[in-house]
């Protein structure tokens, strides 16, 4: 080929002279629309684009897309198309490989079949990608068929919304690189996740929010599980972990109705939120160390478990005995968060303090408990009646921690004054098992009322006392 | 500077002994540097495992160059593990984004041997430093303002040019 006469540079481009992986390395640093733009520069710059993985995200792309997407979707009179239609331009306008794929504001809805081919495009065609995530709402996926991504072998990334896997594609699942699984509201089937997660041996971190289907979940031999996240709540009967020897964190909101299984994670520290008060079983709890697997509730003891979040509405006496007995589960907790009175109650029962006098010392509150943060939400701040039992509760606690280091109440009554004396005064009476406890009053935290990453999470010291709503997720 | 053997030691003002290495650049210069800080480019960290007496030969760079890839390295090795929520952490951060931002105002060409030297070297953080300092020049300006300030020839013919204005028309802005 012969070369046009423009080609031969003056020799002074310095930046053009560099390699192309370090050309490459510069413009993979700025936004996609930027680093696109520079392959207008020369034919240096047009390869180097080219030879940079694509990083995809709808965020970047034009809002109100290119005139001829415009009008050809008037032409096919479906306007809900168009970003999809943006997406496949952009997809197609690069040769590939894919570095990143997100979709945040793509709804699928008329373009399933499209969506369904850039899956296969994305887990192993030109475009194969290290990074496949649908932030979109999770209805937008339109039970898209996912089934090829989990095969990809470079998929290091997957987050779904609802979209679909058969069983026959999840049995195939081999995305030996995937580390990072997310499914929101995906339909699946209960034998289906189980030969997805062994089909992907890799993975560190799985969350499911509402998928649609299992009502019994098992984690079996995930041998590099860190991070189990289940947002499934009453539609739960099961949640077994076994054989688990990475996993730090299981978070979710599994009410106690749910079975809980947890056997071969000893590295398990932080567990939570628990939900009492909705339907309790606790049979076989109140002799913790009993070995033999329990019809409903968990499975004790949780001695590796440091910190614990429970959701309970303190209303009732049973409500407490269930809080009572979980703490017995856990003989070695160091930081316990309760989550209290979501709901103005109608009636609740008070409970003396005799109630607490008759009750056996609780282990891990004796010699291990030094943190406790009490959350409690009261939605009707003029109401005059203010459940007593939380004070009770709160000085039973302080009474009882002989390590504990500090109590922290957060309550959505931190506004008034009035509220703030009145208990400083009743808790000053209390009596305090530690001489190092320290009783704070503050209002309650500001959280997040959007979804978290799974980054996010893992760089949290603890997960419950931060600004991510990890129970209202 | 003092011809040194690659496994020598120097004393630390806190009244310690340091280990350190010669590192020799492409026109014979030796720099003595803390093994600490060298071991912060990977391809050096490689060359002390491997052993070997009379310095680490570098050919790929020199002098200038080397010695402001050793200035940034001893400048980021000298960071001790960061404590969070410290607030003298939080200073020493605010300290390095300082010395980091100083250290990139340089010319093109020196900014281009720097990105060289980080990538032949491997040492991550000033690869990334240099690679981010060329994007931010080129981020929000056009093709023509771009190919002015780095020299670029316009070496497209017409038909190549009609056909890359035609595929990327709309894209991705």
């Amino acid at each position: 080929m012969a070369a046009p006469p423009r080609r031969d540079a003056v020799g002074e481009d310095l930046i053009s002279n560099l390699p192309l992986e370090l050309r490459s390395a510069i413009i993979s640093r700025l936004a996609t629309a930027e680093a696109a733009r520079t392959a207008v520069l020369s034919t240096r710059w047009r390869d180097t684009w080219r030879g940079t993985p694509l990083r995809l995200d709808d965020l970047d792309l034009p809002a109100s897309p290119g005139l001829s997407i415009a009008l050809a979707t008037a032409a096919a009179g479906t306007p809900w198309a168009a970003r999809a239609d943006a997406v496949a331009v952009a997809l197609a306008s690069h040769p590939g490989p894919v570095e990143r794929f997100r979709l945040a504001r793509t709804t699928l809805r008329a373009r399933v079949p499209t969506a369904e081919a850039w899956f296969r495009d994305l887990a192993a065609g030109d475009h194969r990608a290290r990074e496949v995530s649908l932030f979109c709402p999770p209805e937008w996926c339109h039970c898209a068929l996912a089934d090829p991504l989990l095969t990809s072998p470079t998929l290091e990334t997957l987050a779904l919304g609802e979209c679909r896997f058969s069983d026959a594609g999840a049995a195939a699942a081999s995305a030996s690189r995937l580390t990072e699984l997310s499914l929101s509201r995906t339909h699946i089937s209960e034998a289906a996740l189980q030969s997805l997660l062994s089909g992907c041996p890799a993975l560190r971190s799985v969350m499911l929010k509402h998928i649609q289907g299992p009502r019994r979940i098992h984690i079996s031999s995930c041998r590099n599980l860190v991070l189990l996240g289940v947002w499934q709540y009453k539609l739960l009967e099961e949640l077994t972990v076994e054989d688990a020897p990475r996993l730090e964190r299981l978070l979710g909101d599994a009410h106690l109705g749910t079975e809980i299984t947890i056997v071969g994670a000893p590295k398990l520290t932080a567990l939570g939120y628990l939900v009492v008060g909705y339907r309790d079983f606790f049979h076989g709890i109140e002799m913790p160390t009993a070995q033999k697997k329990v019809a409903k509730g968990l499975r004790a003891p949780f001695n590796s478990v440091k910190v614990l979040a429970i959701g309970v509405m303190l209303s009732s006496k049973k409500n407490l005995e269930s809080v009572m007995n979980l703490l017995k589960c856990f003989p070695f907790l160091e930081t316990l968060h309760i989550q209290g009175n979501k709901r103005a109650e109608g009636e609740f029962h008070t409970i003396d303090s005799n109630y607490y006098q008759k009750l056996d010392p609780v282990g891990c509150m004796v010699n291990h408990l030094k943190s406790v943060r009490l959350e409690i939400n009261i939605e009707n701040q003029r109401s005059k009646v203010e459940n007593p039992n939380i004070l009770e509760f709160v000085c039973f606690l302080l009474a009882n921690a002989q390590v504990l280091q500090i109590m922290k109440i957060q309550s959505s009554m931190f506004n008034n004054p009035a509220w703030i004396t009145e208990k400083q005064n009743l808790l000053s009476q209390c009596h305090r098992a530690s001489v190092e406890a320290k009783v704070v009053l503050e209002g309650l935290k500001v959280v997040h009322r959007k979804g978290f990453s799974i980054e996010d999470v893992n760089a949290l010291p603890d997960p419950f006392d931060s600004d991510i709503d990890i129970m209202g997720y | 500077m003092a011809a040194a053997d690659s496994c020598d030691g120097i004393s630390t003002s806190g009244g310690g002994w340091e280990k350190t290495v010669t590192l020799v650049s492409s026109d014979d210069a030796r720099f003595e540097v803390r093994e600490a800080a060298a071991s912060l480019s990977q391809t050096v960290r490689r060359m002390i495992r491997a052993g070997g007496d009379g310095g680490i030969p570098l050919p790929k760079v020199d002098a200038r160059t080397l010695s402001t890839v050793l200035e940034y390295c001893n400048k980021h090795a000298a960071v001790p593990a960061p404590a969070p929520e410290s607030s003298s952490a939080e200073a020493a951060a605010v300290d390095l984004e300082w010395f980091d931002k100083e250290l990139m105002h340089v010319d093109l060409a020196t900014l281009c041997s720097l990105i060289r030297a980080a990538d032949y070297l491997e040492v991550a953080g000033l690869l990334d430093l240099t690679c981010k300092t060329v994007a931010d020049m080129i981020k929000s300006k056009t093709a023509e303002e771009i190919r002015q300030m780095f020299g670029i020839q316009n070496d497209f013919t017409p038909e190549e040019e009609e056909q890359l204005s035609r595929e990327n028309a709309g894209v991705f802005e």
